[in-house]
């Protein structure tokens, strides 16, 4: 992915944070929705199935980048349309005061960084 | 009974189940379906293929536990025939393994058994638009696994990246079941420089034998430097 298809967020932090779901949040699944529960401000966040799993991988461990190629990958959508989506959903994340952002470790982003490169020799 | 020509046309399904019973609730939820219509079943795995063929179904829901060929066996022989049917995965129980192994084997949908049959009939109807069908609270999961192996394949590209050209073809022979005096023979070097070649391999890729590299040869294809190089390139 290039960094003009990042989120606008993650190219705001430049790859350096991750997002993380805030303490304090607990899911509410019932039969036909799931319910993010903010313990604090005692209110309900409805979510759908993508925004579920996009908020299971909110874990300080995975960047948005990632997110994004599994999805790829997995529904076989343009970059385009799912970054599009996973910033959306996590800027209502974030709007929602449900995430806050780890930071990455630099040295782990710089390996992840030079897997995406090539040499012949 | 004969379709009336004036029908329009019902996608094609076939239920690979070997429990009777299960197979005609579901047929009963498929079939009430107006674009939907089962033209054929089985209990049978080893009956899939050929009646698969000759029923020409758009859609298998097949048992990953089908006795005589299980489901992931029939997801492979379904790709490597290149049927033009798009399979419908089904287990007991949600298992993130067994959703796994069957988008592994070629399914595009996992359903449970476990499931409603409004599951089922939305499955059938995703994969029939090229759609990714999963349980929905096996999404996430799934999507980290997706990340976890990406990232295991990127460290490992890592590790062969630091391979030499010589080295590449080494490892691709150690792949094919070569030991060092075949791989000297093979490259045309001494049986002490193949040793060399195989010790910096296992080094550069931080295994502990050659049973451990070819292994990883095989696994992640790098059997044929040359194409494997030409992938790197483009």
């Amino acid at each position: 992915m290039s960094a003009s298809e990042m989120p606008a967020r993650s190219r705001a932090r430049g790859d350096s944070a991750l997002p993380l779901q805030r303490p304090g949040l607990w899911l509410r699944v019932s039969e036909d929705e799931t319910v993010i529960v903010d313990q604090d401000s005692s209110s309900l966040h409805v979510v759908n199935e993508t925004a579920l799993a996009l908020w299971e991988l909110c874990n300080g461990e995975n960047t948005v980048a990632e997110m994004v190629t599994a999805i790829c990958e997995l529904f076989g959508e343009s970059a385009a349309v799912v970054v599009r989506d996973v910033e959306g959903t996590l800027a209502r994340f974030d709007a929602a005061g449900l995430l806050s952002w780890t930071p990455r470790n630099p040295l782990e982003a710089n390996a992840r960084r030079g897997a995406g490169h090539r040499t012949n020799g | 009974m004969m379709e009336r020509a004036t029908d329009a046309p019902r996608h094609r399904l076939f239920l690979a189940d070997d429990q009777a019973l299960f197979r005609a609730v579901v047929r009963v939820a498929l079939d009430s379906q107006s674009d939907l219509k089962v033209v054929g079943e089985s209990g049978d795995g080893q009956q899939v293929m050929s009646e698969l063929r000759r029923c020409r179904a758009d859609v298998v829901v097949v048992d990953v536990n089908l006795p005589g060929r299980n489901g992931f066996e029939i997801c492979a022989d379904i790709k490597a025939a290149a049927l033009p049917v798009k399979v419908l995965a089904m287990s007991d129980t949600a298992d993130e393994k067994t959703l796994v192994k069957a988008l592994e084997a070629g399914a595009d949908g996992y359903v449970t058994r476990e499931g409603r049959l409004a599951d089922m009939v939305g499955g059938v109807r995703a994969v029939l638009n090229g759609e990714a069908c999963v349980p929905r609270r096996m999404l996430g999961s799934l999507l980290q696994n997706l990340i976890k192996r990406r990232r295991a394949t990127d460290h490992i590209q890592l590790r062969y990246d630091r391979l030499s050209k010589r080295e590449r073809e080494t490892l691709a022979l150690l792949g094919h079941g070569h030991d060092h005096e075949s791989i000297a023979r093979e490259m045309v070097i001494s049986p002490q420089t193949a040793r060399t070649h195989i010790q910096n391999v296992l080094s550069k890729l931080e295994v502990h034998s050659r049973l451990e590299a070819a292994a990883l040869a095989v696994e992640y294809d790098f059997t044929d430097p040359a194409r494997k190089d030409e992938r790197d390139v483009s």
